[in-house]
């Protein structure tokens, strides 16, 4: 088994995709993080405050920060950054430090609703911190004022008829489950039972025949946007995307579902990787990072709420599901696959 | 270090050539016969938490056979891709028999616009495609403004859609090896056939067509093969409609972290790929080759 | 000729600012074996790429029974050409490939596979109907080729240059062959060569090309000993041309003043020398015999006796003029004579050996 992974791994090196920090120097803060959360101007700041080296590297998906992660134990990074959700899995495998709350105190300075680490699920273990809530965004029920008759209240206007071939969702099996388990009224919408997916499945079908057709990138969104005709969307990037779309000239509107709406909420956390002055460096980062001005300009520049200024992405009459993992990504992929098999 | 010169020659005369033969044929192999051989044993192995663990499995391989969802999503791409094929290699043979026939400088500017579809991005071919194609896209108004009602909507988000841009991105690899062959036959044997007393249908369908078979076949196998490994195309825009084997695939990777399940799709896919292209060749006219 | 089966009148082809043809005139006659030769470059292939009708005159006419060939397309043309690569069709097998004339016009497949047969029985390649030419030596190939041409029974048959991949043994062969084929089938053959020895072998009548026009038409006889000029009589095989002045014209007969003496030659209607022109006498050396001094009017002095096996080769030269030297070629074994380098000697041929030419 140990030889399979190294075996992976060894054809990741080759195919290019293993990045050059195994050069890197160990006074060196290694950051694993997406495009827009550690800018230019922010790392310099660090590194002249604190006399501080600091490497970023971007990256396009979850299994590329797992790989480099579980690649190395940790050694090949020392701050990720990722959804709650997905940082289970890390917690489980021993890959993260706990994080010495004495050393953020910015941490007492953000938002009221996020000020208490024990009320958000995913965050703590064993009493322990684990991560370090950062950024978020809500899935929106996305919709052209000009195309509906009046504005969408409900997840469940995807599946009216009326919009039938005017119906955008993101492909992507979690995600869909988790909004037609809401729907559903399910209890726990990340942790489903067969029945309850079998019952998603059902709606999901139902929902592909109302479909012009699934996106997969925000980009892709825009123009499909420009060239058809557009009446409800699920819109997976939240905030961001409806940004991007009424800059690109589309007339949108967006809007919480009553029913509520799964939220993601990238966290910072560390590796175990990151030992002694090493991880006192990382905890000035995430310090640092949770500075006010820090996110606000994060906020301001991608659209994203962050957890220390408020965007008023979310009011609190909003219901919120924040992401947690799910019971089982393959079950749900297997079944997501079912239903775009099904004609 | 004291070397006799020409010993030294002689050595690297003895062992320089072998040397860079094992060099330039070992490189291609390792990059080819590494990942395929990984992909095999991933294909056996299955998923364990968030591992793959080699457990020399063939159960991936019973789902392929026996979900008949593989299996109709499995033979629903062959069809199109066999769709595309042909339609590209039929629409490409007269483009390259125009190349061929054409003379210089209408030859060139020819090959020139043919190719240049081969010099942009793929994606964005397919975003080109994609504004031609959607609801308020230039296709669907004109099929709206002919006013024939069936025909709306024929092109917007479904399996023909993917069928039209497959071809139409394909046909530049129909075309060439078409024109390859064609250009490879001698003039003399046209002019032979000419003085047997022979038309110029008569020449083409005895001399013309069996001998550029080759081309076509490669045009053919060629198309296939793109097609059938494309998934960016299905997922662009087929809409929840074009459903194909390169999808599921794809869907493997990524979050779903079904590797095992994924290489045993590809193996199907690449095994599909060889037994096309086995036939092909099988079928070709021997003596044109 | 009696009644000529092809004509060509005045034909020119210009590539561009390149004339490759200048005003040939050309007939070739029924049942005719005509040889085109020249020199690479010459313009010979043209002419048979015009009459195909793989290439079109600039100016001039061809024709066809007295019908214009102009514009008529090669596959109307009753003629059948032998490519020189031969121009098998690589994925037919042998009896497809002859039989292809044949298919083309519509014939029953029965009477092809037969015909085809019989073809291939003429050519001696009895067996070979099934394989496929990559399976063929290059002698069988052009063998399959000739019999693609002749199945047709086109009233002409044109072979570009056919022999020229052939080793030299095979070729020999073949041109006994092609020539024997030629009066089998009584059909006319242009053949293209720039090989004079299978010209004079094989041809009826032999066209000297060169730069694009037609040095001389003439049978391989006349060519030999009656060239037009002195380009043609140095075309084949060793020729003495001796150099000299008329002294005397008449009609019929022209007297010569040479480095070896004064000699009186038949003159032919070309001529058109006067008093004090320069001429020249074309002779050739295996015409010339060797005589007593004293009772000759031509002498000269023996330079070399050169010993090849049957024949010798003996260098005479004038006594005025050390430059003029003549080759005689004589049987080694003829007796009467014994020659001692230096020794005077007398020169001797036959009044209609001895051929004028203007200089």
């Amino acid at each position: 088994m140990g030889r399979m992974r190294k075996l992976l791994t060894g054809l990741a090196v080759l195919a290019g995709l293993g990045t050059s920090t195994g050069l890197a120097q160990s006074e060196t803060l290694r950051i694993v993080t997406w495009q827009g959360y550690a800018d230019d101007d922010w790392v310099e700041e660090f590194e002249a405050a604190y006399n501080a080296d600091v490497q970023v590297t971007f990256v396009g998906d979850d299994a590329e920060i797992w790989a480099k992660v579980r690649g190395s134990n940790g050694a090949d990074a020392d701050i990720i950054t990722t959804n709650t959700g997905q940082l289970q899995r890390y917690i489980d495998a021993n890959l993260l430090a706990p994080i010495d709350l004495n050393m953020v105190p910015n941490q007492k300075e953000v938002l009221e609703q996020f000020r208490d680490l024990a009320k958000i699920p995913g965050v703590m273990r064993n009493g322990k911190v684990f991560m370090m809530p950062y950024v978020y965004a809500p899935y929106l029920l996305a919709y052209n004022p000009d195309l509906v008759s009046e504005a969408p209240t409900s997840w469940s206007s995807l599946w009216d008829p009326k919009y039938k071939g005017k119906v955008l969702t993101h492909d992507s099996y979690e995600y869909n489950f988790t909004i037609a388990a809401i729907l559903d009224g399910a209890k726990d919408p990340f942790q489903l039972s067969e029945d309850e997916l079998q019952r998603c499945k059902t709606k999901l079908i139902d929902l592909q025949h109302q479909l012009l057709s699934y996106y997969q990138y925000p980009e892709e969104v825009v123009q499909l946007w420009q060239s058809n005709e557009i009446a409800v969307m699920m819109a997976a990037y939240g905030p961001s995307q409806i940004n991007a779309l009424r800059k690109a000239g589309a007339k949108v509107e967006a809007v919480i579902p009553k029913e509520g709406t799964p939220t993601w909420l990238d966290s910072m956390a560390v590796t175990v990787g990151a030992k002694g002055a090493k991880y006192d460096l990382a905890m000035k980062w995430i310090n640092f990072a949770l500075k006010k001005e820090i996110s606000k300009a994060l906020a301001r520049r991608t659209n994203f709420g962050t957890t220390g200024f408020d965007t008023g992405a979310i009011t609190p009459n909003d219901k919120i599901f924040w992401v947690q993992s799910i019971e089982d990504p393959t079950r749900r992929s297997d079944l997501w696959n079912e239903i775009k098999a099904t004609p | 270090m004291n070397v006799n010169p020409d010993k030294s020659e002689r050595i690297v005369r003895q062992f320089g050539r072998p040397l860079f033969y094992c060099f330039v044929f070992a490189v291609p192999l390792l990059l080819i016969a590494a990942p395929f051989a990984s992909f095999l044993a991933i294909s056996v192995g299955e998923v364990k938490g968030s591992d793959i663990v080699m457990s020399l499995t063939l159960k991936n391989f019973v789902r392929i056979v026996e979900d008949p969802l593989y299996f109709q999503v499995v033979w629903k791409t062959i069809s199109l891709c066999l769709g595309v094929s042909i339609v590209t290699t039929c629409l490409g043979y007269p483009i390259a028999y125009l190349i061929a026939i054409s003379t210089h400088s209408i030859r060139y500017a020819l090959i020139c616009i043919f190719s240049i579809p081969l010099l942009m991005n793929y994606v964005i071919k397919i975003y080109a495609m994609r504004s031609i194609l959607g609801g308020s896209g230039v296709l669907n108004k004109f099929l709206e403004i002919i006013g024939i009602s069936g025909l709306s909507n024929l092109f917007v988000f479904n399996l023909n859609a993917v069928f039209l841009v497959l071809a139409s991105i394909l046909l530049p690899f129909a075309i060439f090896p078409i024109f390859i062959a064609l250009e490879r036959i001698p003039n003399s044997l046209l002019h032979a056939a000419a003085d047997l007393g022979a038309s110029r249908f008569f020449t083409f369908t005895r001399i013309i067509l069996p001998l550029s078979m080759p081309g076509v076949a490669v045009a053919f196998s060629f198309t296939f093969v793109l097609a059938i490994g494309d998934f960016i195309t299905p997922q662009m825009v087929g809409g929840p409609t074009g459903f194909t084997l390169g999808r599921v695939i794809y869907s493997q990777f990524g979050l779903a972290f079904n590797w095992p399940f994924g290489a045993a799709l590809s193996i199907v896919l690449m095994t599909i790929v060889m037994v096309t292209i086995a036939l092909t060749v099988f079928v070709t006219p021997r003596r044109a080759r | 000729m009696a009644s000529s089966l092809v004509k060509l009148r005045k034909i020119v082809k210009t590539y561009g600012a390149i004339k490759v043809l200048d005003g040939i005139d050309l007939d070739i006659g029924n049942d005719e074996f005509v040889v085109v030769l020249g020199p690479s470059g010459s313009g010979k292939t043209t002419i048979l790429r015009m009459i195909g009708g793989f290439t079109q005159p600039s100016s001039g006419e061809i024709e066809f029974d007295g019908m214009s060939l102009n514009g008529v397309p090669i596959n109307k043309r009753p003629f059948n050409t032998v490519f020189q690569d031969y121009a098998l069709f690589p994925h037919m097998t042998v009896a497809d490939n002859v039989g292809f004339g044949l298919r083309v016009r519509g014939v029953a497949s029965a009477q092809i596979t037969a015909e085809a047969a019989n073809a291939l029985s003429l050519v001696e390649l009895k067996g070979f109907a099934d394989r496929y030419p990559a399976q063929l030596s290059g002698g069988q190939r052009q063998r399959v080729a000739l019999a693609r041409a002749i199945i047709c029974k086109p009233r002409l048959i044109l072979l570009d240059e056919p022999l020229a991949a052939l080793d030299a043994s095979l070729r020999r062969q073949m041109q006994t062959f092609l020539k024997d084929l030629q009066r089998e089938i009584k059909t006319s053959f242009l053949f293209i060569t720039h090989d004079q020895e299978e010209a004079i072998t094989m041809a009826d009548r032999i066209v000297i090309v060169d730069r694009g026009v037609i040095c001389q038409t003439a049978t391989p006889r006349q060519m030999y000993y009656q060239p037009d000029n002195l380009l043609v009589a140095t075309f084949f095989g060793d020729n003495n041309l001796i150099r000299g002045t008329a002294a005397e014209v008449s009609e019929k007969w022209v007297v010569v003043e040479t480095p070896f003496g004064t000699c009186r030659v038949q003159a032919p209607e070309t001529l058109w020398a006067t008093v004090k022109d320069p001429l020249c006498i074309a002779v050739r050396p295996e015409n010339v015999t060797l005589v007593a001094a004293d009772a000759a009017p031509l002498k000269g002095r023996v330079v070399s006796v050169e010993f090849t096996g049957p024949i010798s080769v003996i260098k005479v030269e004038s006594h005025s003029d050390p430059a003029a030297v003549l080759n005689v070629k004589c049987l080694s074994a003829a007796k009467g004579m014994e020659l001692a380098i230096g020794g005077d000697v007398g020169i001797s041929w036959q009044s209609e050996d001895a051929w004028p030419l203007h200089p």
